[in-house]
């Protein structure tokens, strides 16, 4: 008996531990040194949104780099370091990246916000459009490490309070359109007037300051672009426009636009083929279950279900709860929030930029939440909120996601950037406070299984913007995933999807449903691949 | 507030017939206060009951009331302050203090908290029907949706036994019962019960937008927009404020 004990014991001592699959980050020095976003102090809401990130191969050679707007205060345009792009240089040493943004001739010195990344020309190379507290900034790639900026003559630039924007085949001409939200009308020489929020003097806004119109511009194939608001049906009523993601969000081939405005219904743009129609009350996306508006700054975009339908999650203000909408076929959105268990979890926190990406390497798609309260007055006792709050991870399984903490500490967050920055197939971070120091982690729990993808597009659309991709596996599941600009928050990280998978499975083929509509199946040949469209 | 109003009615009078050995009353002193809070004058009542403690001495009640005050802003980390010092006194506890404490956990997001302090105050008494029903929106964010369905079912039967002063939380158990019953694809039932919260009270207008949606997915799009309608009708009645966000006020 004694001996069968021994032989079982030797055996379990034998064997490999299964790998546990927790989320795991390190912060890490990646050579940025203490790059800073934003300043103090935060007296307007001018001052409250913070910076942008954006990850991008700006270089074309493979692996991701990464661009920072700045924001700035009233006194001054913006904080000394503007608008800085960073080259990764990761080796087997690790995450480093270098600053790039003097050879790169990139000069933007102002109120920059928001980022998002295109190839406007269809030259393979990345493009930069940045939203500014006035007129905002086309950075045209020359593919050499230089950009030009050419917001004027492309007719981009905007003088709004542009915040976020994204890139998407609109009109499915095979070159990419831009969608921008403004926020709202603000006169830095007539501030508006403070206000009370549960008794406490705070900021004013946005309530009693007027909203502004968001801008479609129609890609004019020369590297121009025209006002196609109006054209397209995008002309409802001026709203605070924080977010907007472009992709198919009914699966019927055409790229929808979803945007999250503050403090008022959000906007789901459907796709007619002939113009847009605002279905967001229709389809049940404009508010939470109950009806409510509320103030969406974040958006996140997956399939928490496993239908292989887009489903969206948007961060909100505190003592409200951030919303799940799960898509149907018939295009229908429910608020299952509670049941997902992401509601009564986020009542104490101000969320900003959030995705979901499969962080731990289990194979479902996990959440990331990014938050930090807008007053800087915030405390529990005078708001049920601290202005400093931590970086929520939610580990995912079929139907329900459990809180993890797997980053210590609390931030007064703003935008992040979520990719594998070392090339070994897990998500690493990139976060961006409202004030201060960038901080990258890299991911250190257990490598997954992962297929890692990257596509090519027609026409000028050489990254493959608005595709959906569902990958087949040998055990007849699947698992869907867009790629797409816009969402997180004034950021853009339509990167190489990365899509994981348990190690008792493999992937057999791709379904593609490319911007245009047309499908392409593809079968899998390697763990990283790049699909062309036929 | 309307929901403040009618627990107050509710606990101060009917509530009070405590299981335990001892029924513990409110004080004639903070009746005034607490008709101040229901007024929404939060700052003339916490002056009105600092003053009856600084005579009087600091007592469970009356930091219950100024707990009650918080709550009634919407700032329920201060109100949790004030009802855990009221149940740190010796002696009974003022029941209707746990409570309280269970909603203003629950409105921060501490579940585990606001279950404790809800299955507290139903130890004393076990037949208050809106702590049965924060059970239940409660094992709903928990993911226990059968554990839901029956704190909601007990809230009901619970309710009609005093129907007429209790039918605005059986309504609101209707209305819960029916998104659980919605997400399982129980159209029809759902809908029955949406239909039976209305009736029960017509003011829910979170139900209208519901129902709304349920239709849409049925594809009935006249009784969609009807109730879509009659949904905005009856919010900006019961709350003009919502016709925006209300942050900040």
């Amino acid at each position: 008996m004694k001996r069968i004990a021994c032989i079982l014991l030797l055996c379990a001592c034998s064997q490999e531990p299964e790998r546990s699959h927790q989320m795991q980050f390190k912060q890490i020095d990646s050579g940025i040194g203490s790059v800073e976003c934003g300043s103090e102090p935060q007296e307007t809401i001018l001052e409250v949104n913070g910076c942008g990130v954006a990850l991008l191969d700006y270089d074309n050679d493979g692996d991701l780099d990464f661009f920072l707007t700045s924001s700035g205060t009233i006194e001054e345009d913006s904080s000394s370091s503007g608008c800085r792009l960073y080259e990764n240089v990761s080796s087997e040493s690790g995450i480093k990246f270098v600053d790039v943004t003097e050879e790169s001739g990139i000069s933007i010195d102002t109120h920059a916000m928001g980022v998002a990344i295109g190839d406007i020309n269809g030259d393979t190379f990345d493009d930069i459009y940045v939203t500014c507290f006035g007129p905002n900034r086309l950075l045209v790639n020359n593919g050499d490490g230089a950009f030009v900026e050419q917001g004027e003559s492309a007719n981009v630039h905007d003088d709004g309070w542009g915040t976020s924007a994204a890139f998407g085949d609109l009109d499915v001409d095979g070159d990419l359109d831009l969608y921008v939200c403004n926020y709202l009308e603000f006169d830095v020489d007539n501030v508006p007037r403070r206000a009370k929020y549960k008794g406490v003097d705070v900021l004013g806004g946005p309530h009693g300051l007027t909203p502004q119109q968001d801008i479609v511009y129609e890609n004019n194939g020369d590297g121009t672009f025209e006002n196609a608001t109006e054209k397209w049906g995008f002309d409802s009523t001026p709203a605070f426009g924080l977010n907007v993601a472009i992709l198919d969000l009914n699966d019927d081939g055409k790229q929808d636009v979803y945007v999250g405005n503050d403090s008022m219904a959000n906007s789901l743009y459907i796709n007619q083929g002939e113009g847009f129609v605002d279905s967001g009350f229709h389809s049940g996306a404009a508010t939470n279950g109950e009806g409510s508006m509320q103030a969406t700054m974040g958006i996140a975009v997956g399939d928490v279900n496993g239908d292989n339908l887009p489903d969206i999650f948007t961060t909100n203000f505190s003592s409200d709860t951030n919303t799940l909408h799960v898509n149907s076929e018939s295009g229908f959105f429910s608020d299952r929030t509670n049941a997902y268990g992401l509601g009564l979890s986020s009542r104490m926190l101000l969320g900003w930029t959030t995705a979901f990406e499969d962080f731990d390497g289990d194979g479902h798609d996990d959440l990331i939440i990014l938050n930090g309260h807008v007053y800087p007055n915030a405390t529990m006792a005078s708001m049920d909120s601290n202005r400093l709050q931590p970086v929520v991870t939610m580990s995912g399984s079929p139907h329900r996601f459990e809180q993890v903490n797997a980053i210590d500490g609390a931030f007064d967050d703003r935008a992040g950037v979520f990719g594998d920055l070392d090339g070994d197939g897990d998500v690493d971070l990139v976060i961006a406070p409202r004030h201060g120091a960038v901080r990258v982690y890299e991911n250190v729990g257990a490598p997954p299984s992962v297929l890692k993808l990257t596509l090519g597009g027609s026409g000028q659309n050489t990254k493959g913007l608005g595709a959906k991709v569902t990958v087949q596996f040998d055990d007849g599941t699947t698992k869907s995933k867009w790629n797409h600009d816009g969402s997180g928050f004034q950021s853009s990280m339509s990167v190489p999807l990365l899509f994981t998978f348990p190690k008792n499975v493999k992937p057999v083929s791709l379904d593609i449903v490319w911007a245009d509509g047309h499908m392409q199946r593809v079968p899998v040949t390697d763990e990283k691949m790049h699909v062309t469209q036929e | 507030m309307t929901t403040l109003c009618f627990l107050a009615t509710y606990l101060f009078t009917v509530g009070c017939e405590a299981k335990n050995e001892q029924i513990v009353k409110l004080d004639k002193e903070f009746e005034v206060p607490l008709k101040l809070i229901s007024e929404g004058e939060q700052g003339s009542a916490r002056i009105r009951v600092r003053q009856h403690m600084d005579q009087q001495g600091e007592s469970a009640q009356g930091f219950f009331i100024m707990g009650l005050s918080y709550h009634n802003e919407k700032r329920y980390a201060k109100a949790v302050e004030w009802f855990d010092g009221a149940l740190s006194f010796d002696g009974p506890a003022y029941p209707p203090t746990l409570h309280f404490l269970g909603w203003s956990h629950y409105y921060l997001g501490n579940t585990t908290e606001a279950k404790e302090a809800f299955q507290r105050f139903l130890i004393l008494q076990d037949h208050e029907p809106d702590s049965m029903f924060a059970l239940g929106l409660i094992a709903t964010d928990e993911g226990d949706e059968q554990k839901a369905l029956k704190w909601f079912r007990k809230t009901i039967e619970r309710c009609n036994q005093q129907p007429q002063l209790l039918q605005n939380i059986a309504a609101k158990s209707y209305a819960r019962m029916s998104d659980i019953l919605e997400s399982r694809g129980n159209t029809d039932e759902a809908i029955a019960f949406y239909l039976r919260a209305i009736e029960l009270n017509p003011k829910l207008y979170e139900v209208y937008h519901r129902l709304s949606n349920i239709y849409r997915r049925k594809g009935d799009e006249q009784l969609a927009e009807n109730a879509q309608q009659q949904f905005f009708a009856t919010r900006d009645i019961v709350r003009p404020d919502l016709r925006h966000t209300s942050f900040p006020e």
